[in-house]
């Protein structure tokens, strides 16, 4: 008995060490043998280790706020780059996706919920209720294949009955009120942008980004429009539920740790599903909206149902970084939220980076942020201020930001991470397309080896050597 | 016109189609029929209206009046992907690349199609029946290449790959011998007469200058001038009628 376990236990020991070792040669071969990747690696790392760093040093938690705003911005700056960069469908308007999350949530904590920050489970299960509705008018609009709709029902389904049998079970399991609250902000969001997505059939180019441009101020004057002031507060904002509800007497350099790992979490998973959503079959078929929508409808698309995708995938990521805003950086949301500043940023961000691109957001929200917030208020200034410039704080930072973006973008119009991967990609030994390139090119040249080449294309080829030898 | 003597409708019949850009005719009262697995060629000078009459088959444009009907079901007022997945496939005179993407994902957009899309799943991955159509239109070395390098002619037989993804009963070509070297037009023919060969019931449709090319390629050739059409018949017939040397020299001879 003792034997066979311990050959079980040496059997699982080996494979562990067989993935192990496999795990390592591959990353290895992909992340450290490929300059721009392992670029990327060493700033993730660096990015994981921002908060230790600073937690003797110079200002202890006054600057985390600045990567956790930074981390927002990249989610903004990547959505949007899923639609304009890769769908070529012009959005001016990311503020009202960046604003919508946090009034939803704000205003169901504030009428429904009453400020509690629990929420017991038969309420629990209305909300489940009313997402499952949004999930099926989504699902019909979206226009799922069948099998996924039939997977998103069971889901539902099984969702449904949980809830059921929990409130059944008891009411004592609580959970915080933005873990409802939110979803339903990111559903309702979801919507939002489909709903605009709409007109965007029309309405083409510049003109959809005028019109885009347009809903998140609509929005912005409805939100303080007197007669609604009893929901919305008009300038003074909504109070927010909070995500993570720590424990009385936690010190505020671990709860900006924890707010600062959680945006850079989420950041993660969202970059790599926008990136898989971007790489995928249908990532395939927004590129080919961008490129020419005719050609795209003569290839028997549906460039409708495609554009409404993107507009709700972009939509989605969108609102996911409003309520990161408007739950962790702030505890609030205020009708600037829904301004022209958060429609211009995600622009700015990307531009700087790189357009088209999921790591041209990400450099440049945080080249962004630090400019912004950190190196010019902190370094350049003063600086001004010992030459005996005595300068307002606020105009002279943006001066001194906006020279720098034109330097930038006159200087690398191709925006600065993609011009930095370019070079590094050239400076880099030719890339083997043999070893490392994908699957179908490999599987092309082993039966180009063997002589099973399909069809004509090898008859006349050889035909033609055959007329050269000739003559 | 022998499937209509027993009974069975054509595979695309055009009926009575007039278009007018304003007061201008592009496209006269034109009828014709073609039926499964026929190869026709359109042939005309320049301004003659095949292109538009190839936006009104393929639904880019509307035809101010007249009926399109394809198996026996109209379709004018169908958007253009609709018409791609009932079987009608169009190559563009100007070339339409998506030029972001390899030349293998440019295939790979037709096979997303719902009628590209059909077979695939069961039989053979995308990329393998990417692949495949690369290697029919000898496109297959450089199918890692972004579209945007490639030279003319190997765009010209990128759109033919592309149309063909979407197994169309009736492929329609605009020019696709436009531009090619002698060598390249050889081998888009001979791909053109192999594709017909390995699926004899589809019908192509083909506009074209290079008259030389065409012939070897079609059963049945359909003139066009000013709109009008003129002339209908074998490509033997055609090169001897009078009234279609007359417009392509611009007079008597």
């Amino acid at each position: 008995m003792t034997l066979l376990i311990k050959s079980k236990l040496a059997d699982s020991l080996r494979t562990v060490k067989s993935y192990s070792v496999r795990a390592y040669s591959s990353f290895i071969a992909n992340v450290f043998d490929v300059p721009p990747r392992l670029l990327a690696f060493l700033c993730f790392l660096t990015l994981l280790a921002i908060p230790i760093c600073w937690f003797n040093s110079f200002g202890g938690t006054r600057y985390l706020p600045i990567f956790i705003h930074a981390s927002i911005l990249a989610i903004l700056g990547a959505s949007w780059d899923l639609l304009v960069g890769r769908t070529g469908q012009v959005s001016l308007g990311h503020a009202l996706f960046f604003g919508i999350g946090g009034y939803v949530s704000g205003i169901l904590y504030e009428q429904l919920y009453g400020f509690s920050y629990y929420l017991t489970t038969s309420v629990l299960l209305m909300v489940v209720l009313v997402a499952v509705v949004i999930g099926v008018i989504l699902s019909v609009l979206v226009g799922l294949r069948r099998s996924m709709r039939i997977l998103l029902m069971v889901v539902l389904v099984a969702v449904v009955i949980g809830v059921i049998l929990s409130v059944l079970v008891g009411s004592w399991i609580t959970i915080p009120v933005a873990w409802v609250t939110v979803p339903i902000a990111l559903a309702i969001g979801t919507l939002l942008a489909l709903l605009i997505g709409l007109p965007a059939l029309r309405v083409k180019g510049p003109y959809l980004g005028l019109f885009t441009l347009c809903i998140p101020l609509i929005v912005q004057s409805l939100v303080t429009w007197p007669p609604l002031y009893w929901l919305t507060h008009a300038d003074f904002g909504i109070v927010t539920p909070q995500i993570i509800i720590y424990p009385l007497g936690t010190s505020l350099i671990i709860r900006k740790s924890v707010e600062y790992y959680f945006t850079l979490t989420l950041l993660f998973i969202s970059a790599v599903a926008i990136y898989k959503v971007a790489i995928s079959k249908t990532g395939i078929v927004f590129v080919s909206i961008l490129d020419n929508e005719l050609a795209a409808k003569a290839c028997g698309i549906n460039v409708t149902k495609y554009k409404l995708l993107s507009f709700a995938i972009s939509g989605l990521f969108g609102v996911l970084a409003g309520c990161l805003y408007s739950h962790v950086y702030l505890p609030k949301v205020y009708p600037t939220d829904l301004g022209l500043t958060n429609s211009f940023l995600p622009i700015i961000v990307t531009y700087l980076g790189g357009l088209g691109t999921i790591y041209g957001p990400i450099v440049g929200a945080y080249i962004y942020t630090i400019l912004d917030d950190y190196a010019l208020p902190n370094h350049f200034l003063p600086i001004l201020r010992m030459m005996g410039v005595n300068t307002p704080y606020y105009e002279t930072k943006n001066l001194i930001f906006a020279v720098i973006v034109i330097l930038l973008v006159i200087k690398w119009p191709r925006g600065i991470a993609r011009t930095i991967v370019d070079k590094l990609d050239d400076l880099a030994k030719p890339r083997d397309i043999e070893e490392r390139g994908p699957r179908i090119w490999k599987k092309y040249k082993k039966e180009q080896k063997e002589g099973r080449l399909r069809k004509i294309f090898s008859r006349f080829k050889k035909k033609q050597e055959e007329k050269e030898v000739k003559t | 016109m022998n499937s209509s003597e027993s009974g069975k409708p054509h595979l695309l019949e055009v009926i009575n189609i007039t278009k007018k850009f304003g007061g201008l005719v592009a496209v006269n009262n034109i009828s014709l029929q073609i039926d499964e697995g026929e190869r026709v060629g359109l042939i005309g000078p320049n301004g003659a209206g095949k292109t538009t009459l190839f936006n009104i088959i393929s639904g880019f444009l509307k035809p101010t009046s007249g009926k399109i009907m394809f198996k026996g079901e109209d379709i004018t007022k169908l958007p253009p992907h609709k018409i791609v997945n009932k079987g009608i496939a169009r190559t563009f005179q100007i070339m339409r690349p998506f030029r972001h993407l390899p030349v293998i994902a440019n295939v790979m957009v037709s096979l997303k199609s719902p009628r590209g899309s059909r077979k695939i799943e069961w039989v053979k991955t995308m990329e393998r029946k990417a692949l495949d159509l690369l290697e029919d239109v000898g496109l297959s070395e450089l199918m890692l290449e972004p579209a945007e390098n490639l030279g003319y002619g190997d765009l010209k037989r990128l759109e033919v790959a592309r149309a063909l993804a979407t197994e169309p009963d009736l492929i329609m070509l605009d020019e696709p011998f436009g531009g090619l070297n002698p060598v390249e037009t050889e081998f888009l023919t001979r791909t053109l007469i192999t594709m017909h060969q390995d699926e004899p019931s589809r019908a192509i449709l083909i506009v074209e200058h290079k008259l030389y090319a065409l012939m070897k390629i079609v059963d049945r050739v359909i003139v066009m001038h000013q709109g009008e059409k003129i002339a209908e018949g074998k490509p033997e017939e055609i090169v001897k009628n009078k009234k279609v040397i007359e417009v392509y020299t611009g007079g008597t001879l």
